[in-house]
């Protein structure tokens, strides 16, 4: 969008970049053994910096507009799951609530209720007028909340009259995409 | 901030507003929301100095509104009946706007013809009518007010329009505190835009709060007790809507989760479900309460 490109030259110019790393590679006539090493290289780090890009955008536009819940507590949970998932590593700089909120298209209040949330429970840290960051989270309070909203899924679930047994065989199924524990 | 204190306007023998207090603090996305008639235009046009309150006080910053340059210049008014000035071209819009509001921006009257294009020497009665919107909504962005009221707001807009109308909101939110007070009856819009709403009709204020507590506020309950139990069981609960179906009990329940919860399981459920629930039905059920009510129709 027009107002949003205005603000964000640098992740126009990733994408921009980006493009211009598959352009090359596909009109390159040996295909991805065409290109100098070097070329390769420099091009490797574009094309990730790429990705993470469109995955930020993509990770933005994941949230449920329509939903019953509050939209500031669905962006609260989403950055702790970011944050439980590593995608989101300690210090690493968040969107400003500017950028969230054109993003989102909400009111920039709602996303800062969610900033001040996960602030006041320690999940990241502001430093004045250069943005906020993922904190080195206590690894103890972030099991807690998961264990909490486990308990709460499990007894749904039983009281939906799904058998324990049904549900032990997700959880040795979820094991295989299991991240092991959290660094505190 | 925006005062008004017990105010009443009529129109002859109509009531349009009946006693409202209401505070609109700076800053905010303020939604107004109300069946059609209940006073929403009416609130708007008070704020914007087109009506003079019968009873009351309409306060901008502390000022009176009506009949007072200074108050009436931190207030764009988009109205819903698009232009008044027909006869005018966008560029004398423009300039008409501009002798009145002394932030008046160029750059972003520009900015965002830039990006809509409509041709600023045609006639605005020429305009299709959601040109003519776009017209008004870009003059009322470019006006750079404290306040800007936004009657029906997204109606005639293209989903591209709306989505650039909001961005610019955002800004203006972050960058000059901008207060944005929208009515309509678009909940969706309204509940993505918003962070405070108050709830009017015939005249009074339902409820004025901060969004996330209202869509809290109730709660749709499905459950099934060991023992029967009937309408009159849940007396301890503000119970809205009572239903039965065999033996599952449907309950619309104003009040916590927890509170609800912790009171259901005295009566030891096999099954207990709760969910919040959308602006949308809260608006249906606060207005059953009102006696206004849709199932009376069909």
């Amino acid at each position: 969008m027009f107002f949003y490109a205005v603000n964000s030259f640098e992740e126009n110019d990733l994408l921009a970049a980006g493009r211009r790393v598959f352009q090359s590679k596909r009109n390159s006539p040996n295909g991805l053994n065409g290109l100098p090493p070097s070329f390769d290289t420099a091009g490797a780090e574009t094309l990730k910096a790429f990705n993470a890009f469109t995955e930020r955008v993509n990770f933005m536009y994941n949230i449920d507009l329509q939903s019953r819940t509050p939209i500031y507590e669905q962006l609260y949970k989403k950055i702790i799951e970011l944050i439980l998932k590593r995608e989101l590593l300690p210090n690493d700089k968040l969107p400003s609530v500017r950028e969230l909120a054109k993003e989102l298209g909400v009111n920039p209040n709602t996303v800062s209720k969610a900033f001040q949330l996960l602030e006041h429970d320690k999940v990241i840290y502001s430093l004045a007028g250069r943005g906020s960051f993922v904190a080195n989270i206590n690894a103890e309070a972030v099991r807690d909340a998961a264990l909490a909203d486990f308990d709460k899924a499990v007894s749904e679930a039983l009281n939906a009259g799904i058998g324990k047994s049904e549900l032990t065989e997700r959880i040795n199924c979820a094991d295989i995409q299991g991240s092991g524990e959290i660094k505190s | 901030m925006i005062e008004l204190k017990n105010v009443k306007m009529s129109f002859e023998d109509f009531n349009a507003l009946d006693g409202v207090d209401l505070t609109i603090e700076a800053g905010t996305a303020f939604g107004l929301l109300g069946s059609n008639g209940a006073g929403k235009s009416t609130i708007l046009r008070l704020l914007s100095g087109v009506y003079e309150q019968t009873a009351g006080e309409v306060l901008i910053d502390g000022e009176p509104v009506y009949d007072n340059v200074s108050a009436k210049q931190k207030v764009f008014f988009i109205n819903d009946e698009t232009v008044q000035f027909g006869s005018m071209t966008l560029n004398d819009m423009r300039k008409y706007y501009k002798g009145f509001y002394p932030n008046f921006s160029d750059e972003i009257f520009d900015k965002l013809n830039g990006v809509i294009k409509l041709p600023e020497k045609k006639r605005l009665d020429k305009f299709s009518k959601g040109m003519k919107r776009q017209a008004i909504v870009i003059t009322g962005l470019a006006a750079c007010t404290d306040y800007l009221l936004l009657d029906e707001a997204f109606d005639g807009l293209d989903p591209t329009m709306r989505i650039i109308v909001k961005r610019l909101l955002v800004d203006a939110m972050l960058d000059r505190k901008l207060t944005v007070i929208i009515s309509s009856h678009n909940l969706k819009e309204i509940n993505e835009v918003c962070d405070t709403a108050a709830l009017l009709h015939r005249g009074k204020l339902l409820f004025n709060r901060d969004l996330d507590s209202v869509k809290g506020s109730i709660h749709k309950v499905q459950a099934a007790f060991a023992e029967d139990c009937g309408e009159d069981d849940f007396g301890e609960l503000n119970v809205l809507h009572y239903e039965k179906n065999q033996s599952i009990t449907y309950l619309i329940v104003k009040g916590g989760e927890e509170e609800i919860r912790a009171e259901l399981n005295k009566k030891q459920p096999k099954v207990l479900d709760l969910i919040p629930l959308t602006l949308e039905e809260i608006f249906i059920y606060e207005m059953e309460g009102m006696g206004y009510d849709c199932n009376g129709i069909d």
